[in-house]
C-alpha cells in the first residue's frame, strides 16, 4: 500500500517504502523549503537596502545664531562623522549584494524537486558568516546611536538627539531595520539547518 | 570587563585665577551602557554554554539528532549576541580612545589608561571567543552535512 505525504508547498509525494523490515529505515522524502527561503532572502534584501539608504540620507545641519557671535555658525551632523555608521553602511551593502546573489541561487533551486545538500550547506555557511557581520554592524551602530540619544554624564559625552532630531530618527530607524535583517538571517540559518536535518532524520 | 575600574585624581580648573582643585573621578564598567550590554551578553552565553555542555554530556550515549539541531540553532543565536556585544563595546572604546571632534565627545583614555587597557583586553578575548563559537557552529554544520551525504 502506498502512503503519501504532503510537502510544505502543498504537493503530495509518495513515501517510498523499503522492502526490508527493521534493518533499513524508509527514506524520508526531501522537502523543498526554498520558496520560504526566497521570501526570507527578499526580506533580507529589502531590509538591507532600506537600512543603507536611510542611513546615507541621514544628514542635518543646524544654524546657530547668537548675539555673542559675529556671524551665524552652521553645524552639520552626517553619517560619515562616526566610523561605526560607516561600518554599518558597508556591512549592509555587502549583505545586500550577498542577498541578491543568493536570491538568484535559491530561485534556481525552487525549480528542482530536491536540491543538493551541498547547496544547503553552502548557503547555511554563508548565512552564518553574514549573520556575524550584520550582528556586529548593528551592535556598533546601535551603541553609538544610544550614546547619542541618552548622552553619558560619566564621560561627559553630550546627547545630540535633542538638537539633531531628523538625523537621530534616520539613524534609529536604520539600526532597527538592520535588526530585522539580522533576524531574517537567523531564520534563514534555522531553515537551512532544519532542511538538512529532515534529510537525515 | 566587570573588574575594569579605575579611580584617578584629576586636577580640574574651575576659575583660571585659582589653582586647580584635585577631583577624584572614577571610571567603572557600568558607566557605559555598551559595556553593560557586553557583560550581559557574555554572561548569557556563558550560562547557555555550561547548560548545553551538561546536556550533551548527559546525552552522549544516545544519538540525539534533534538535540544537536536545537543546540546548533541556539549556538547561532548566541554567536550573534556575542558578536553584537563585542562590536558595541569596541565602538564605544574607539571613541574613548580617539574622541570624536564632530560630535564633541572627548577622549577618555589619556586619563584612564589602565581602564582602557583592561577594556581593550576584554574585547580582544571576546573576539577570540566569538570566532571560536563561529567555528563551533561551522563544525556542527559540517557534521550535519557529512551525515546527510552518508545517508
Amino acid at each position: 500500500m502506498e502512503s503519501t505525504t504532503t510537502t510544505l508547498s502543498g504537493k503530495t509525494v509518495p513515501t517510498s517504502e523499503s522492502g526490508y523490515e527493521g534493518r533499513v529505515r524508509a527514506p524520508t522524502p526531501d522537502v523543498n523549503f526554498f520558496r520560504l527561503d526566497v521570501l526570507l532572502r527578499l526580506l533580507l534584501f529589502s531590509a538591507t537596502v532600506t537600512a543603507t539608504v536611510v542611513m546615507v540620507t541621514a544628514n542635518q545641519s543646524k544654524t546657530i545664531v547668537s548675539p555673542f557671535l559675529a556671524f551665524p555658525i552652521t553645524r552639520e551632523a552626517k553619517f560619515v562623522h562616526s566610523p561605526a555608521f560607516i561600518y554599518f553602511i558597508v556591512a549592509c551593502s555587502v549583505t545586500c549584494l550577498y542577498s541578491v546573489l543568493t536570491i538568484l541561487t535559491s530561485c534556481f533551486a525552487v525549480a528542482k524537486r530536491s536540491p543538493s545538500s551541498g547547496l544547503l550547506f553552502f548557503l547555511m555557511f554563508m548565512d552564518v558568516f553574514m549573520l556575524g557581520v550584520m550582528a556586529s554592524a548593528t551592535g556598533s551602530a546601535g551603541s553609538i546611536a544610544y550614546v547619542g540619544l541618552k548622552g553619558n554624564s560619566h564621560v561627559q559625552w553630550n546627547k545630540i538627539c535633542n538638537i539633531y532630531g531628523k538625523f537621530c530618527r534616520h539613524i534609529g530607524s536604520s539600526v532597527g531595520v538592520g535588526i530585522i535583517a539580522s533576524i531574517a538571517l537567523v531564520m534563514l540559518v534555522i531553515l537551512s539547518g532544519y532542511s538538512l536535518y529532515r534529510r537525515i532524520r | 570587563m566587570a573588574t575594569a575600574t579605575e579611580v584617578k585624581t584629576v586636577p580640574i580648573t574651575i576659575v583660571p585665577t585659582l589653582p586647580p582643585l584635585p577631583v577624584a573621578l572614577a571610571a567603572k564598567w557600568h558607566h557605559l551602557s555598551a559595556f553593560t550590554y557586553f557583560v550581559v551578553s557574555h554572561a548569557i552565553t556563558c550560562v547557555y554554554l555550561l547548560f548545553s555542555l551538561a546536556l550533551l554530556v548527559v546525552n552522549r550515549a544516545s544519538n540525539a539528532k534533534k538535540l544537536i539541531l536545537i543546540l546548533a540553532i541556539a549556538d547561532v543565536m548566541m554567536m550573534e549576541l556575542l558578536f553584537s556585544g563585542n562590536s558595541a563595546a569596541v565602538a564605544v572604546e574607539l571613541i574613548g580612545l580617539h574622541g570624536n571632534s564632530h560630535l564633541r565627545w572627548n577622549k577618555v583614555c589619556n586619563v584612564f589608561k589602565g581602564y582602557c587597557h583592561q577594556v581593550g583586553a576584554a574585547s580582544m578575548v571576546s573576539l577570540i571567543s566569538s570566532f571560536l563559537l563561529l567555528f563551533m557552529v561551522i563544525l556542527t554544520m559540517v557534521n550535519l552535512h557529512r551525515e546527510c551525504k552518508s545517508m
